[in-house]
């Protein structure tokens, strides 16, 4: 019987099977770093208003990027790198202040440890403490 | 003092076969025309003239900015375009200086302007976050532990 172009049958055990998906050399990726995210007390009251503020996808995008990936660049919004005294690490093991541009006019700042012991956990996980929100205009 | 090592041009070559080359010349980095009378005339991409003109700028604003500063009670008003550096003192203000410094000498080394540009962003967005005493007050004093775990924003 004539094999139609379109369809394939199943291969014959031992043959080259290109799309074969192949194990990833060393086993499964690390987990990827998840960041518990807090708010200063005093901003408490800001951070309930930021969706309604900045815009609920806005919002959620900056809270994901603090979770997942508080070191790095974000892919929407811009951040830097404070400067001065005062950028410095306010707790053993955290990073500089980063400040954050939320898109919609939002300025966030914050400092972030992925090793943190404190709290009621004791293994270390990541800490992201957000010290200011600032929703005025500039 | 600018240095443009191609060929001289002349008026006329604008005019002639020679006109693709001067174009090429230019977007290389710079071409040199001498008109009629002898004036020197230069083309430059306008990136470049941006970045000569930026760096230009923030220098002289920089000399201005310190002589002020150097000066006792020097008012915001008087460091010009600096203006926000008010808010911080001595040290930072030492801090800031030699980055521009770093700065300004590969701007001026590559024509781009963009190391300059980082560099006063950065320092004139700290410079806003101190300025509302609720946030400066966090900002510059020590941390403390009175946060609150939030979760993802939801509707």
């Amino acid at each position: 019987m004539p094999r139609s172009p379109g369809r394939r049958s199943d291969p014959v055990p031992g043959a080259y099977r290109p799309h074969v998906a192949a194990r990833r050399p060393g086993g499964p990726p690390a987990a990827r770093p998840v960041f518990r995210v807090l708010v200063h007390r005093q901003y408490l009251g800001l951070w309930n208003e930021l969706p309604g503020r900045v815009g609920l996808a806005n919002a959620q995008q900056f809270w994901d990027h603090v979770a997942m990936t508080p070191g790095r660049p974000p892919q929407v919004g811009t951040s830097s790198v404070m400067k001065g005294k005062h950028a410095a690490p306010k707790w053993p093991g955290y990073s500089k202040t980063i400040h954050y541009e939320i898109t919609g006019a939002g300025r966030i700042d914050y400092q972030f440890n992925p090793a943190a012991a404190e709290g009621a956990r004791g293994d270390p996980h990541g800490v992201v403490k957000i010290l200011t929100i600032d929703l005025g205009s500039h | 003092m600018c240095e443009i090592t191609s060929e001289v041009f002349q008026a006329s070559d604008l005019a002639g076969a020679k006109r693709r080359e001067f174009l090429g010349a230019a977007r290389e980095g710079g071409a040199l025309l001498r008109d009629t009378d002898g004036f020197a005339l230069t083309m430059i991409p306008l990136a470049q003239l941006e970045a000569i003109t930026e760096v230009a700028r923030t220098a002289v604003a920089a000399l201005l900015a310190m002589a002020a500063l150097g000066r006792e009670s020097a008012r915001p008003a008087e460091l010009g375009p600096l203006a926000w550096l008010a808010v911080f003192d001595d040290d930072d203000r030492a801090e800031f200086f030699g980055e521009l410094r770093d700065a300004l000498a590969v701007a001026e080394a590559t024509r781009d302007a963009a190391p300059v540009e980082t560099c006063l962003r950065e320092w004139r967005t700290t410079a806003a976050a101190l300025a509302g005493p609720q946030r400066r007050a966090i900002l510059t004093g020590p941390g403390d532990d009175d946060y609150a775990e939030v979760p993802r924003p939801q509707e």
